[in-house]
């Protein structure tokens, strides 16, 4: 009950700034009387096959649905009357050819391109996607993939990619498209979900639970610990551990400290001193997982004897 | 005929080949463009590449981590299309029948439009791991019966001052030697849909549906295996999963904006629930004892229960308006339910735990609950609005707000195995801070609510842009309740369209504690701090055939104003205790830079060279103490540097045009890892003989030079010969050499670290030289 006047006042909104003739949908274009082959005469390799293979190219009016003027153009062309109105979109603006795409496509994922960081920083949609020609297989991108075309200016997150710890992005099986949504400007860094958590539990659900005990910092934000675009640290961790570990618990009983007793020498072992419980594991808190070693379900558990992750 | 005869022996071979393990292409990921991207043209058609391919024998399985590279002939790819005025249909395939191999494309017609996607991606995490126990079902890792009665009585009876590294090493000597040999790997199959239904309605609406199935081994599982003697033993965690989503989504489209609609529901299912170990030095299930020294008892086995099956549904309600000036009005609210009711597992699989009641804990009648029964709640709100009120001038604004909320109805807990797993029932008491008994057991909520209002102006082709965000952060159940994390940037873009390109940002921003508690200090991810952002990035074309790119990056954070330590009993400063001067502890400091140059040119339309060289330096710097009564015992700080250098290459040369084609690609990225680590030299830590990790004499630090150090290598060659209009014939090579060194580590090497016993397995250094041909046939 408590949407119900949200939504009222919703629909009032609309009835406001849409008016009655805005439920209607947007009437057919009109017929031009020229095709997108009387331009390939002239322009054969704007209307190349890659062109010809598009959507655009199954359009009314074609190339008319970007380019201003192109029917007089036409008829000067036709008519030997010189040049006429030269309808090329590389003297707009980023913002302005972007308009031109926003005709038609400022719909679903790109309904909220205007308030993208994309947009705020003058990248036109013709910076990577390519109208006449392209190599990707999807979304006529101007490179084989989408990370291939975000890696043109995000030169960091490609060479994280490159780290030993890494997303299989690199191998091809995801792409920057798979967290991102690059048009929008919804969401903070564009993730194509409405937190960083619900992002990650699209492919790793089973860390959603809820849990019997949960890791307050794990179910409020996996990036506290976890750098998704590639580190040196095993499972994508910001940090080694236990130093990750040792951001927060900072309460430093013993519990933290016995793993001083580990040898840096490469292969040799120290042998400590017998621990009064006849438990000679004094380096466990540093080698192997550190405190993941026994710490194990760190990312919530739902044993009932699980309140310390150790089960 | 002649096409059709071709495409049925190219077909043919693909089908004979298609067994598994049997077909592979060059490596994906390393060097080589990927041939199965060539665009089709013209109204019907595709294309088919067959494949051999040779390379060395590698061990490590971190040469086919995410990939498939077994020898002999194989489909690379495939496609085919075609395009008529009623059916637009697409189908590409690649590494057909392989590990990793994936489907793509879509079935479009007057109706309707359905694209979908089925992807394999294959997880190997180390090969040949040596593991001392045997699966004896999914899940169940046993030892044999007379060995592990050997090797706990014989424990029984040394003396702990006897349980020495030498006595294990002796001890268990034969049963590592003849440990069994496993690869930890799995696999996600993930397949997906989409149906697109408006193409006939007056509205837009499509259905979606994923199913994802992963199996085999997460990775190293097992842990702490809790009696008289406790150890760590890692087995290879079991993996049977399946998630499916299937949602549907409706817009209205007007010309003046849209309202839109979405629904999602999401299922976990968890095959996999637990994993069961035997405890190497406990052959039968005993209660524990501690006192009189040497302890007994314990249980013969331990069990980890794994994530419990879930779902959450996601509904979402929006709409944007559209007016003049390129005004834009958004809003959504999308509210998510997440569920969780799997059925509990006892306390322990020890059945010599009892209760103080003398009920079994390893009895599911014990059980306070049969199951959680949990709830979390999320709203996320959002509104929009941007607007360009002059040419020049661009407005924006943004409210958001997320809030999860944990609505489960939570239980006291008394009692529970949590303190000693799996060897002795614990009383819980609650407290006012824990009130459900743990600490864990809180329930946890958190809401950020944050608005952004930006302008920017066009002066010509420069843009200058100011932000302001303001941000309210609230917690419940942790130390810091409420904060705000306010900031502010500055960004300048300057694009002379031809020659010329520059994208500046500077961004400030301080988060802030404004009510909460701490003795030592806050968490990081609540603790004060300051971030300063700057990136510059120059593009340069100074003529048609030449570019220069250079970028620059830095992220600085800090974390201030953090507490001196102070000595604590019971939760409070104890009697007389005043802060240690220059004591704060936990994160300190992260700083992340990076710079980039990068240089493409083609000096003729038949060469193409691209290059490009990044450097990168991460930093952190945290703290920890310790106290002896009130004064300071030892202060251990640990800074951490990853120094990385990164080259690229990237040559194409086209010999002759369109019939000769040489590709060369070459990477290398090297990491340079330090830990330089600093212990107070008054400390017990500093005491020589039982700091080997400080050593004595260093003036109380130690660098680890070789932590986390790695290099990758890559280099590729690629020739393509177009035989015939439809043919290419490509011959390649590529090498690749991976290092990887870790002091800090070096231990899991080492089987056993005292009685920790991890898996030894094999996902290191590799040399490898691979060599493939391949023909492709366009039709």
């Amino acid at each position: 009950m408590r949407f119900i006047r949200p939504v009222v006042g919703l629909a009032g909104l609309l009835l406001l700034f849409g008016g009655p003739r805005a439920f209607g949908q947007a009437p057919p274009p009109t017929p031009a009387t020229w095709t997108a082959s009387d331009c390939q005469t002239c322009h054969d390799k704007a209307v190349g096959p890659a062109f010809a293979a598009s959507k655009h190219a199954k359009l009314e009016q074609s190339c008319g649905n970007c380019h201003a003027n192109v029917a007089d153009h036409f008829q000067n062309q036709s008519s030997g009357d010189g040049k006429g109105p030269v309808p090329t979109l590389k003297k707009l603006s980023a913002n302005e050819i972007s308009n031109v795409c926003l005709k038609c496509h400022e719909k679903a994922g790109q309904a909220n391109y205007s308030m993208s960081m994309h947009a705020r920083r003058n990248v036109a949609c013709t910076e990577c996607h390519g109208v006449h020609d392209y190599k990707s297989v999807r979304a006529q991108l101007k490179t084989t993939s989408d990370t291939e075309t975000c890696f043109e200016c995000h030169k960091p997150e490609r060479a994280k990619s490159m780290r030993t710890s890494h997303h299989p992005v690199r191998e091809g099986k995801m792409g920057c498209a798979s967290c991102h949504n690059p048009h929008d400007g919804a969401r903070p860094k564009m993730i194509k979900a409405e937190s960083v958590n619900e992002l990650c539990y699209t492919c790793h659900a089973e860390k959603r639970g809820p849990f019997l005990f949960e890791h307050a910092p794990v179910r409020e934000d996996c990036v506290s610990c976890h750098e998704p675009h590639g580190t040196n640290h095993k499972r994508l961790l910001v940090q080694k551990l236990p130093n990750l570990c040792w951001n927060c618990h900072l309460t430093g009983s013993g519990h933290f400290g016995s793993g001083d007793n580990y040898s840096t020498e490469l292969g040799a072992r120290v042998a400590p001193s017998p621990s009064p419980s006849g438990y000679p594991t004094a380096n466990s808190r540093f080698v192997e997982k550190a405190c993941k070693n026994c710490h194990v379900n760190l990312h919530g558990s739902n044993s009932p004897s699980g309140a310390y992750f150790v089960r | 005929m002649k096409r059709a005869s071709i495409l049925t022996t190219l077909l043919a071979m693909a089908s004979f080949v298609a067994i598994p393990a049997t077909a592979q292409e060059a490596l994906a990921g390393s060097s080589v463009k990927n041939p199965c991207t060539v665009s089709s043209t013209g109204s019907a058609g595709g294309q088919v590449t067959v494949g051999v391919l040779g390379a060395d024998d590698v061990g490590s399985s971190k040469f086919e981590e995410y990939r498939d590279v077994p020898e002999g002939v194989s489909v690379p790819c495939f496609s085919l299309f075609s395009r008529t005025d009623k059916v637009d249909f697409s189908l590409w395939g690649q590494n057909v029948s392989r590990d990793d191999q994936r489907y793509t494309g879509w079935f479009n017609t007057s109706a309707f439009d359905l694209s979908f996607d089925y992807n394999e991606i294959p997880h190997n995490m180390g090969n040949n791991a040596h593991v001392i126990l045997a699966e004896t079902a999914p899940g169940v890792w046993r030892m044999s019966d007379t060995l592990q009665r050997a090797i706990g009585t014989t424990v029984d009876a040394t003396s702990t001052a006897g349980r020495t590294v030498p006595f294990y090493d002796a001890l268990l000597a034969s049963t590592f030697d003849s440990a069994g040999l496993v690869d930890i790997s799995s696999a996600r199959k993930r397949g997906s849909a989409k149906l697109d239904l408006g193409k006939k309605l007056p509205f837009d609406l499509s259905l979606t549906y994923m199913r994802e199935l992963k199996s085999g081994y997460r990775g190293e599982d097992g842990g702490g295996v809790y009696s008289a003697v406790s150890s760590v033993v890692e087995v290879p965690g079991p993996l049977d999963e399946v998630t499916q989503d299937i949602g549907i989504q409706a817009a209205y489209r007007f010309d003046k904006g849209n309202v839109h609609a979405s629904f999602a529901r999401n299922l976990y299912d968890n095959r996999a629930e637990t994993l069961t170990v035997d405890n190497p030095f406990q052959w039968f299930d005993r209660p524990y004892v501690s006192t009189p020294a040497p302890a007994v008892g314990g249980g013969a086995s331990a069990r980890w229960i794994n994530a419990p099956d879930n779902e959450a549904n996601t509904t979402n309600l929006g709409f944007l308006l559209k007016f003049a000036k390129q005004t834009r009005i958004g809003g959504d609210l999308t509210l998510g339910k997440w569920t969780q009711d799997a059925p509990f597992y006892p306390y322990t699989i020890n059945t010599a735990v009892l209760t103080p009641g003398g009920a079994r804990a390893d009895a599911l009648s014990t059980l306070q609950q049969p199951s959680f029964d949990g709830k979390i709640d999320t709203t996320t709100i959002n509104f929009t609005f941007s607007s360009r009120p002059t040419q020049n001038l661009s407005l924006r604004a943004q409210f958001r707000s997320y809030d999860l909320s944990n609505k489960t109805d939570r239980y006291v807990i008394t009692g529970d195995v949590a303190g000693s797993p799996d060897r002795s029932w614990s009383v819980v008491t609650p407290t006012a801070a824990d009130p459900y008994g743990h600490a864990t057991a809180n329930v946890y909520d958190n809401k950020t609510t944050r608005f952004t209002a930006s302008a920017s102006y066009d002066i010509g082709a420069l843009t200058l842009e100011g932000q302001f965000r303001t941000a309210s952060l609230e917690r419940t159940s942790r130390e810091a309740t409420k904060g705000s994390d306010d900031g502010f940037a500055v960004n300048a873009v300057y694009h002379a369209k031809d020659w010329l390109g520059l994208r500046a940002t500077y961004d400030q921003a301080k988060r802030k504690v404004d009510e909460g508690e701490t003795l030592y200090g806050f968490q990081s991810d609540e603790a004060e701090r300051e971030t300063k952002r700057t990136t510059l990035d120059l593009e340069l074309n100074p003529v048609d055939s030449l570019s220069l790119t250079f970028a620059y990056s830095r992220r600085d954070v800090q974390y201030p104003n953090r507490p001196d330590r102070i000595a604590v009993t019971s939760g409070a400063p104890s009697p007389g205790a005043q802060p240690i001067p220059n004591t704060p502890s936990g994160l300190l400091e992260a700083k992340y830079d990076s710079f980039t140059a990068e240089v493409g040119w083609t000096p003729n339309p038949r060469v193409e060279l691209n290059a490009f060289y990044t450097w990168e330096q991460d930093d952190t710097v945290n703290q920890w103490s310790t106290t002896t009564g009130v004064t300071l015992n030892n202060l251990l700080n640990y800074a951490g540097t990853d120094q990385t250098d990164t080259f690229g290459l990237d040559a194409s040369f086209h010999l002759k045009p369109d019939v000769w084609k040489l590709g060369v690609h070459a990477t290398q990225q090297k990491v340079d890892g330090l830990m330089d680590i600093t212990a107070r030299e008054a400390g017990s830590f500093y005491t020589p003989g039982r700091t080997t990790l400080i050593p004595a004499g260093q003036g109380g630090a130690a660098d680890i030079d070789d932590w986390d150090d790695t290099t990758l290598t890559t280099f590729a060659a690629q020739l393509d010969y177009a035989v015939a209009k439809a043919w290419t014939l490509t011959a390649g090579y590529v090498y690749e050499k991976y290092e990887f060194k870790d002091a800090y580590t070096a231990g899991n090497l080492l089987m056993p670290q005292t009685v920790l016993i991890f898996m030894k397995s094999n996902r290191g250094d590799y040399d490898a030289n691979v060599l493939y041909a391949r023909l492709s046939y366009q039709f």
